[in-house]
């Protein structure tokens, strides 16, 4: 009896294997062209929606993502990553792309804007009213804030945000709690894992987490602008092209403006 | 001090059932592997937990699962010896003997207990050994003298000499006469081997499958065992059933009939033909089928020209006709 | 340099060790006991850290004791949290390293000659000084693996432990969790650094650990 049950568990388990490998071989053999897509974690509702969209109207292109922090991203695309369309939440990232020439310049454009905010968890429970609260609140070390790393755009201008403030980093790291994306900081919002987390609009917006303040143009030294460019070396660069140009459009502004994004062109 | 057993433990295909009572000295429980006397043994110990029925020791009840009493094996004084010793192998001798008093507040009178099990058992010399530096015989007294130092009522020795060389065995045997002749410790044995119950026990309850089939004095058990399975582990090999026509005892498996020689006594249904009662030489036609030489005579398979055959010891090598004296026939059953 | 991680990382690892040994060595032996239907069911359940991924612990652990759960909130209120504390490392460490030391004593119990503990009972001894005099030392070795492992494991935790309580600098962060912040901010020295240090510390344990079974084996071998 025992060895039929062990027979049984052993051959659902091979099944699997060989549905998943079959699924897997069906999308690679359904003779479409592929895009690659780098784009920063905070889009991932957004184009996730439009590639909806962009594949009903055009059938025989499959847009493939990676979504995580522009920093993470540039590092793959630096060490040789396959991607074809590449979008930053910031522009030191994809600068440092220009200057190593890896995106068609010609491509390059000022996709979209975010806003930079201070979000907390369900109920406020530390009653946190703006940058100014939380900025005291930071130098008297009452409070644990989520933010993104120094790798991460978001990480970057909450670095921004405490120049502005005076504060200095090292004196207050024992308030902070680093993550690697801008999508973690949410999740730790979320889960009332922390008193608060800086992370962009969207974000809030698509957590349905509350956004208690908003950083302006000068807290975090300019404003926060995603831009876009096709890779170089991007084996679909006229697909590429093509879908940014989709990204331009109405139907995917649409989308972007849903959830808080700005259209900076 | 009286001791009552009368319990019975199912476990799988098995069923013990087992009573008896015993005021002897050394008690044995003797009977072929798997029989359920070690199981017993440790019924008695606490170890195992019969499914029902009642344990006495010198009017202490140990046992009773009517009135749900079951006294934990720490607290029934109930020693008992291992066939493989159990001794705590990362302790020194030293200190296996004294968890035997482990539980004892007096410092003092540990240390008189200790003193005396070590002397009694002449283990001088051993005590900061480790188990397996010990020899068999050295770590069954070392064993004995943990249990001795624990002064348990009841002594319960579960096959003691089978780990042991055969060479070793009759000296050991005497020793443990003499040391609970010296305890003064009612004890019960369990083994399989026949000289070994004789040798030690004055009262004997021979078990089978799970039930005690014959009990009693051993003298008196082997001249009159009774039961076949009794029989058969006192080496009666020619067991036939017969049934009685007039004068004389019939044996269809064997095709013969037999003069009635004494009076059958009442219910026995099988005769089991000993080697005395064969002659060489008789009415009774032979043939012989095999023989097994040993080394103290010949094992001679003798055919009759019915079902079964007949052994028979000797000393001939051949034997075409023999005769057959019921009066040194057993009866059985 | 900050040397935090470092005494953090070894007090986590400390103390779960020592959760785990004594939940192991317990859990060990009463499952033993158990009817064989259960047994196999709870065997399953304290050995399946073992088997998920450290990501997927640390998911189930934030469920069970995150700040919007019952449990959570409970613990909130008098003023105790696992989330974002070096109190979590230690729950996300002892959950992932204990069914090394579960499984370990298993093995060394089912190895145990039950006699041995009988003779114990029979002659007196209390249960509990047949567990821990007879019993423990007879599986000594076993056990003693099973410490060493998941010693070796809670320190070397990282996906659970980076869930629950993040990376606080001076307070949460670990030598797991400093290595992999230090690599995602290009700061290439410090992690190195780290990287170095876990494995001086891992080696040294071992060794140690080599050593001491190898006077226990020459001390028994006699």
């Amino acid at each position: 009896m025992r060895r039929i049950l062990a027979l049984v568990l052993i051959a659902l388990f091979a099944c699997s294997c060989i549905l998943a490998q079959a699924a897997v071989e069906q999308q690679s053999t359904a003779q479409k062209s592929e895009i690659v897509v780098f784009a920063a974690a905070s889009m991932t509702e957004t184009l996730t929606a439009i590639k909806g969209l962009y594949e009903k109207e055009n059938p025989d292109v499959e847009v493939v993502y990676n979504f995580d922090s522009s920093g993470t991203l540039k590092t793959q695309i630096e060490q040789g990553a396959e991607c074809d369309l590449f979008i930053s939440a910031a522009q030191k990232q994809m600068n440092a792309l220009a200057d190593k020439n890896l995106i068609d310049r010609s491509t390059r454009v000022d996709l979209l804007e975010n806003r930079t905010t201070l979000a907390v968890p369900k109920g406020n429970p530390k009653g946190i009213r703006s940058f100014d609260e939380l900025a005291e609140l930071l130098r008297e070390g009452k409070v644990l804030l989520a933010i993104g790393n120094s790798d991460v755009p978001v990480g970057q201008y909450t670095q921004k945000i405490f120049a502005y403030y005076g504060i200095d980093e090292n004196a207050i790291k024992s308030n902070l709690t680093y993550a690697s994306n801008v999508k973690e900081v949410t999740t730790q919002v979320s889960s009332s894992s922390v008193d608060c987390g800086i992370i962009y609009a969207t974000d809030a917006f698509s957590a349905g987490l509350e956004v208690v303040d908003t950083a302006t143009k000068e807290m975090t030294g300019g404003r926060v602008i995603y831009p876009a460019a096709v890779l170089a070396a991007g084996r679909n660069g006229d697909r590429a092209r093509a879908f940014l140009e989709y990204l331009k459009g109405a139907e995917a502004r649409k989308v972007f403006e849903s959830v808080g994004f700005a259209y900076a062109l | 001090m009286r001791l009552v057993v009368d319990i019975r433990k199912k476990l799988g295909s098995f069923t013990l059932s087992s009573t008896f009572e015993s005021e002897d000295m050394i008690t044995g429980l003797l009977g072929a592997s798997g029989c359920g006397k070690s199981l017993a043994l440790k019924c008695i110990a606490g170890i195992e937990t019969p499914d029902e029925g009642y344990i006495e020791l010198d009017g202490r009840v140990l046992f009773d699962s009517r009135k749900g009493i079951s006294i934990r094996p720490q607290e029934r004084h109930v020693g008992y010896l291992f066939q493989s010793y159990a001794l705590f192998p990362t302790m020194s001798v030293r200190k296996n003997i004294m968890t035997g008093v482990h539980s004892i507040r007096d410092r003092a009178e540990r240390r008189r207990r200790y003193e005396a099990a070590v002397e009694l058992m002449q283990l001088e010399g051993l005590e900061e050994h480790r188990p397996y530096q010990l020899s068999g015989g050295q770590a069954q007294r070392a064993a004995l003298a943990r249990i001795i130092a624990s002064q348990p009522e009841l002594l319960l020795l579960d096959e003691p000499f089978s780990a042991l060389d055969t060479h070793l065995k009759d000296s050991l045997q005497v020793d443990m006469k003499r040391l609970i002749a010296r305890l003064g410790k009612q004890t019960v044995l369990v083994t399989h081997s026949v000289s070994e119950a004789f040798r030690l026990c004055s009262r004997i309850c021979v078990m089978e499958s799970g039930s005690i089939i014959r009990a009693g004095r051993p003298a008196e058990v082997y001249s009159n065992p009774m039961a076949e399975g009794c029989a058969k582990l006192f080496g009666h090999r020619n067991i036939f059933s017969f049934r009685k026509d007039g004068g004389l005892i019939v044996i269809p498996e064997l095709g013969i009939s037999l003069e009635k020689a004494e009076a059958v006594p009442e219910g026995a249904d099988r005769i089991s033909i000993t080697d005395a009662a064969i002659t060489a030489g008789g009415t009774i036609r032979v043939s012989t089928e095999d023989v097994l030489s040993e080394s103290d005579g010949n094992n001679l398979i003798l055919s009759l020209g019915g079902k079964r055959s007949l052994w028979w010891k000797s000393s001939l090598c051949s034997v075409d006709s023999i005769s057959i004296d019921t009066a040194r026939c057993v009866f059985l059953g | 340099m900050d040397w935090y991680p470092l005494y953090n990382s070894l007090r986590i690892a400390l103390f779960s060790s020592v959760i785990v040994f004594f939940a192991g060595i317990f859990s060990a032996y009463y499952v033993a006991r158990l009817p064989r239907s259960a047994k196999g069911v709870v065997d399953v359940v304290l050995t399946l850290p073992l088997v998920l991924p450290p990501t997927v612990c640390g998911y189930f652990l934030l469920l069970a004791f995150g700040l919007n759960t019952p449990i959570g909130r409970f613990l909130d209120s008098y003023g105790f949290r696992f989330v974002m504390t070096w109190y979590g490392g230690i729950l996300a460490a002892s959950t992932v390293a204990f069914p090394l030391m579960y499984r370990t004593a298993r093995g060394a119990f089912e190895a145990f000659d039950v006699t041995l503990s009988e003779a114990g009972q029979t002659l007196g001894l209390s249960n509990a000084y047949i567990f821990w005099h007879v019993r423990i030392p007879s599986c000594r070795e076993g056990i003693v693996a099973g410490i060493v492992l998941s010693f070796a494991r809670a320190l070397g935790e990282y996906g659970a432990t980076s869930m629950l309580i993040g990376y606080t600098p001076g307070r949460t962060a670990t030598i797991s969790t400093t290595v992999y912040q230090m690599w995602r901010t290009n700061n290439e020295r410090e992690a190195f650094i780290w990287v170095m240090m876990n494995l001086v510390i891992s080696m040294v344990v071992l060794l140690a650990v080599n050593l001491l079974e190898g006077r226990n084996r020459r001390r028994s071998a006699g």
